[in-house]
Order: structure tokens, then C-alpha cells, then sequence
């Protein structure tokens, strides 16, 4: 019950990484990495392509298992524990190309967390799915397989799987990747959104720098040379950085 | 809790929501009351879960005339909740489904409807494939030029010479199993030289081609509608399109050309090997000497046994090179598919295989060949 209590952690942080150190095979990507996540926000991870954006948010979804260091989700330190189900049912993860299971519809994706992790009958299962699908605008499209999808509706789709448990966190990767500007914008606000109207907190890995002005509460910048955090504020905050690499990728 | 009171103190997982309904559904069903509060308490967290679930036991006590009352505790997260979730109540009405209960029998009647249907259209795609296919030939005898010579030769080079070695070693070992399966109930009669008839009849007549079409379809079928299907996912047979290449000048037909040249050259093959392995058991353990057995094969095949199996050979040969252009060229996007067609297109051509070999034996039958 204790990994259960969610109004207990209102304003707090709600991810923190202590210490980390990422990397394969031996060779590290990221070390000794330190940084807090709060409840409510939208945090987006930035940096040239890479830097270890990506691997980061691996290991943080429970893809990858650190070299060292600590990540604690909701207060759990969750790699001692080797990721648990409980932990893994409370976040969602939003896959760049979306990560649908392509034999499957949009409806029975999007089904498929509920499916597998609660005892709902089919009648629930399906208000939730529509709910979701709604929220996403993709409810006329609940029966096309993703092969008949375009890129943006992949990533709604996806989006609206990520979110179908009702998470309280939900990590993106790169969730512009190869989508027009309108297309973007339209994610963006769907993000926005959801932080507003549901309180979800939301880690973004993403280098659209349209889209970071647009939607981060707060930005943590990783840069190759020191494997780790060049800089962490606002977007404004980092316009003004001390540090000439800050400071060359905002601007425009 | 007093009686018809429910207290939703927090949410901790959705199984949980689950088991709260089922004690409000219990109570109902057992009471019978005429109204019942449900008050959630201030650390529930309004999200889409319990949308779901007040929705449901909306319908339930309106299905069942029970009152509901409502009540957060909280009121701002009641709020909080109505405006979120008051602009979707409106569109559920739209997605709720009448119940659609339908008898076993009307929905095998509706598959049995919907597969014939589809076979009806599958079957004017492939006979206007096939018509566009003579049309392309027809096409290249009067400007030979654009018949692709060298693509064809190297097609019968892989489609052929290189299923020689399989070919060989499977009839060579069908030859040998007919031949021992037959030695074993003519010695006891002494008719051991029959040996050799029945080889080369069972070969010639049937044995060969089948053996040659089912392997070629593993080989070529497979690989034609692989090769093609990938190069339609890779956008190549758009940008061929663009490009004013005819995709059945460049790809199908001399594709097709090379099986139908592979298909008969191999079953000729395999009916030279088929015979050297009834000849191996004949000698070893029949005391049938291979010349005897040579002499008694030219006695009992005659022209028509011959004809009968190139015929078939031929039919084969075109099942194979259609089959497996026709399936490359449907593939839809998406990398799955090629896989797909690949099995579907391979299955196809055996099914197309058995019904023409059934064909002209029947043929064979009816003129006496």
C-alpha cells in the first residue's frame, strides 16, 4: 500500500535520480547524473543527438539497467528492487514511433494494459478505451490496424495506450520525431493538456526547440563533453546561461 | 457505514474499483433499497478509472430504479471532476453499443458469406493478373526488344540450376523408398523386375513434377513474392512506376519465363535421379541388373506417359511463377506483410499445384493418354 499512496506525494518529487551512471556494454554514456523530477510538472531532457537522452529515459523506463547510482520513482528506489510491476503500472511510456503491436487494432492496443493488468470486464474495458481514444481525438479510428495510421495518429495512439492504466507519470520519447509543425503543435497541446486537466507529470526526451519554449516547466540539458547535466531551469533560465553550449542551442 | 452508504476512502489499483462495484451490485441485488450514497473521499484523485466506474454504477442503478447520491468530499475535486469529464459523458452516448448478441449460426453464415465473397474478388484479380500477363507477352513478340534477356537467364540459373542439387537428392530418395516399398511385396511373387515399371510409370506420371512444383514452391514462390513484396515496401515499384518501367515487362514476366523453362528441365531431372534410385534398390537387393532394369523401363513408358508428365510439369511451373509474382505484388505496406504473403503465397501454390495436377490426371484419363 505504501507504493500505492499518491496524494501523499503532491509537490514532491515524484522521480529522482541520484548518482547515475548509464552506458553499454561497460563504456558509460551518462555518469554520475543527479536530478529531480516534480509532481505536476513537464520536464523535458534535452541535448544534441547523442548525448544519452534516450538511454537515460531507458533506464528510467525500465529498459536498461544502470551501472550505478540510484532512480527513485514515487519514492522507491526502483533498480534495487528490479523494477517492479506495481511501478511499471503507474507510469506510462509514449515510444517515438509510437510501439504499437501491429497485429493488433487501435482499440485491442490500446485494450491491452487494461487486458493483461486489472480484472475490469470487457463493458469497462471498453469506456476506458473510448475515454482514452476521446481524449486523444482518435475514437473514429478505434478499429484501423496501425498499419493504416499516419505518423501522428501512431503517436496518439500510442500516447492514449501509454496513458490507459490513468498514470500519474508518463515518459515521452521524442514524441515529435518526424512530424510535420502542425502535426507537432497538435501533440504539444495534447501534452499540455493532459499535465493541466489529469495533473500527469511528464518527462520528455525531445530537441524541437519550438516545442521546448512551448511546453517545459522545466529544462534538464545533458551535453557529451562532461557525459552528464550541463544545465537545469527554465527555458529562460538557460537562454541566459553562463555556458556558451547552453547558450548556442537556443539560439535560433 | 450505515446502511447504503458506501465510502470510497482511496484509490489504490483498478482490481480494487472492480470489488467495490460488485459489494454496491451485491447490496442492491440483496437489500433492495430505494437509494444508496456513494461519497469518495478526498484522497481519490479524480482520473479516468473512476469515470468508468461512476458511470457504471449510474447504469446500474438505473437499470436496477435505485437512487443514487453522489458526494465528494472534497468539493473542489468534485468540480474538478464534472469539468473534466462532463465534455465526454455528452459523446458516450455515441459509443455505447447496442448489445450485439448474435446466434452462433448467423455469424458462420456471415463468415462462409464474407469468405466466398472475397474469393470472388480474389478470383477476377488473379484472372485479370493473368490476362494483364498475356497481354505483356503478346506485347513482346511484337518488340522482342523489351523481353529482359539477361534478368531471364539469371532467374533459370537460380530457379533452376541452383534446385538441382535438392531435386536430385529428394527424388533420388523417393525412387529409392517407392522401389523398397514395392520389392518387399514383389519378391513374393518373384515378379522383381516390375520394379522398374512400377518406378518409372509413379515417376513419370506423377511423382516427378509433384516433387519438383512442391519444391519449387518453397524455393520460388517464396522468394519471388519476398523479393517483390520488399521492393513494393521499399517504394521501388513506385519509383519504377515513375520511371515508365512496365512492372511486367521488368519483373513478372521474365520471372514467370524462367520457371516455366526451370519447371520442366528440373522434372526431367528428378525423374533421371528418381530412376537411379529405384535402379540402386533393384541391383542391391533385388538381383534386378541396372540394364534390365533400363531395358524393361523403354518397354513399358510410352510416348503419352511422357507427355502427360511435361503437361503437368508445365502447369506447375506456371502455378509457381504466377503465384508467386501475383502474392509479391499484393503485399501491403507495413514490414509484417511480406512475411505474410510470403506463407500465404507458398500455401496458395500447393493448393494450385494438387488441384492441376487432379486436373490433368483426370484429362489423361478421359482421352486415354
Amino acid at each position: 500500500m505504501s507504493l500505492t499512496g499518491k496524494s501523499s506525494l503532491d509537490g514532491e518529487e515524484i522521480v529522482r535520480v541520484s548518482n547515475l551512471s548509464v552506458g553499454y556494454s561497460g563504456h558509460p554514456i551518462l555518469e554520475r547524473v543527479s536530478f529531480a523530477v516534480k509532481k505536476g510538472q513537464i520536464v523535458t531532457i534535452l541535448g544534441t543527438s547523442g548525448c544519452g537522452k534516450s538511454t537515460l529515459l531507458r533506464c528510467l523506463t525500465g529498459l536498461l539497467e544502470p551501472m550505478d547510482g540510484k532512480v527513485f520513482i514515487f519514492d522507491v528506489d526502483v533498480w534495487d528492487m528490479n523494477f517492479p510491476k506495481e511501478i511499471r503500472t503507474r507510469m506510462g511510456v509514449l515510444f517515438q514511433a509510437g510501439g504499437l503491436l501491429g497485429s493488433f487494432s487501435v482499440f485491442d492496443n490500446v485494450a491491452f494494459p487494461l487486458r493483461e493488468s486489472t480484472n475490469w470486464p470487457e463493458s469497462w474495458i471498453r469506456d476506458m478505451v473510448y475515454l482514452k481514444l476521446e481524449m486523444v481525438g482518435l475514437a473514429d479510428f478505434a478499429h484501423y490496424m496501425p498499419s493504416e495510421l499516419s505518423g501522428g495518429m501512431k503517436k496518439r495512439a500510442g500516447l492514449a495506450r501509454a496513458l490507459v492504466l490513468d498514470p500519474p507519470l508518463v515518459f515521452c520519447d521524442e514524441p515529435l520525431a518526424g512530424l510535420d509543425p502542425l502535426t507537432a503543435r497538435e501533440i504539444d497541446s495534447l501534452l499540455m493538456e493532459l499535465n493541466e486537466m489529469l495533473n500527469i507529470t511528464l518527462v520528455v526526451v525531445t530537441h524541437e526547440l519550438v516545442s521546448i519554449e512551448r511546453i517545459s516547466d522545466h529544462c534538464i540539458m545533458l551535453d557529451r563533453s562532461v557525459k552528464g547535466v550541463i544545465a537545469s531551469g527554465t527555458v529562460g533560465e538557460l537562454k541566459e546561461h553562463s555556458h556558451p553550449a547552453v547558450r548556442d542551442f537556443f539560439r535560433h | 457505514m450505515s446502511e447504503g452508504v458506501f465510502y470510497l476512502e482511496r484509490l489504490s489499483s483498478h482490481d480494487e474499483l472492480r470489488r467495490f462495484w460488485l459489494a454496491i451490485k451485491n447490496f442492491i441485488e440483496t437489500r433492495k433499497t430505494g437509494s444508496i450514497e456513494l461519497v469518495i473521499g478526498p484522497a481519490v484523485a479524480p482520473g479516468a478509472a473512476i469515470f468508468v466506474f461512476i458511470r457504471r454504477v449510474e447504469f446500474l442503478c438505473a437499470e436496477r430504479g435505485v437512487e443514487l447520491h453522489l458526494r465528494w468530499e472534497d468539493p473542489a475535486k468534485g468540480s474538478q471532476f464534472s469539468a473534466t469529464f462532463d465534455v465526454f459523458r455528452a459523446k458516450f452516448a455515441f459509443h455505447e453499443q447496442p448489445s450485439t448478441k448474435v446466434s452462433w449460426l448467423t455469424r458462420l453464415l456471415e463468415g462462409a458469406g464474407h469468405w466466398v465473397f472475397r474469393l470472388c474478388r480474389e478470383s477476377v484479380t488473379i484472372a485479370s493478373f493473368v490476362g494483364r500477363l498475356t497481354e505483356g507477352v503478346v506485347g513482346l513478340v511484337f518488340r522482342p526488344r523489351r523481353f529482359r534477356v539477361e534478368e531471364w537467364l539469371f532467374n533459370i540459373e537460380h530457379v533452376g540450376a541452383g534446385a538441382m542439387p535438392i531435386v536430385g537428392v529428394m527424388s533420388f530418395l523417393i525412387g529409392l523408398v517407392t522401389a523398397f516399398q514395392a520389392s518387399v511385396q514383389l519378391r513374393q511373387f518373384g515378379a522383381n523386375i516390375f520394379v522398374a515399371d512400377l518406378v518409372a510409370l509413379a515417376m513419370v506420371r506423377e511423382l516427378s513434377p509433384l516433387i519438383t512444383a512442391i519444391l519449387m514452391a518453397g524455393r520460388t514462390t517464396s522468394a519471388f513474392t519476398a523479393e517483390i513484396g520488399t521492393m513494393k515496401i521499399n517504394e521501388e515499384l513506385d519509383a519504377l512506376k515513375t520511371l515508365n518501367v512496365d512492372i511486367f515487362d521488368f519483373l513478372v514476366i521474365p520471372k514467370t519465363g524462367s520457371s516455366l523453362i526451370a519447371g520442366p528441365l528440373l522434372t526431367a531431372w528428378s525423374f533421371f535421379t528418381g530412376l537411379l534410385g529405384g535402379m540402386t534398390v533393384g541391383y542391391l537387393s533385388l538381383e534386378v541388373s541396372p540394364r534390365s532394369f533400363m531395358r524393361e523401363v523403354y518397354g513399358i513408358l510410352t510416348v503419352a506417359d511422357v507427355w502427360v508428365g511435361f503437361l503437368k510439369s508445365i502447369f506447375f511451373a506456371f502455378i509457381v511463377g504466377v503465384t508467386g509474382c501475383y502474392m509479391g505484388l499484393a503485399t501491403e505496406h507495413g514490414a509484417d506483410s511480406v512475411g505474410r504473403q510470403t506463407t500465404e503465397a507458398v500455401i496458395k501454390a500447393l493448393f494450385f499445384i494438387i488441384l492441376a495436377d487432379a486436373f490433368v490426371t483426370v484429362l489423361a484419363h478421359v482421352f486415354n493418354w
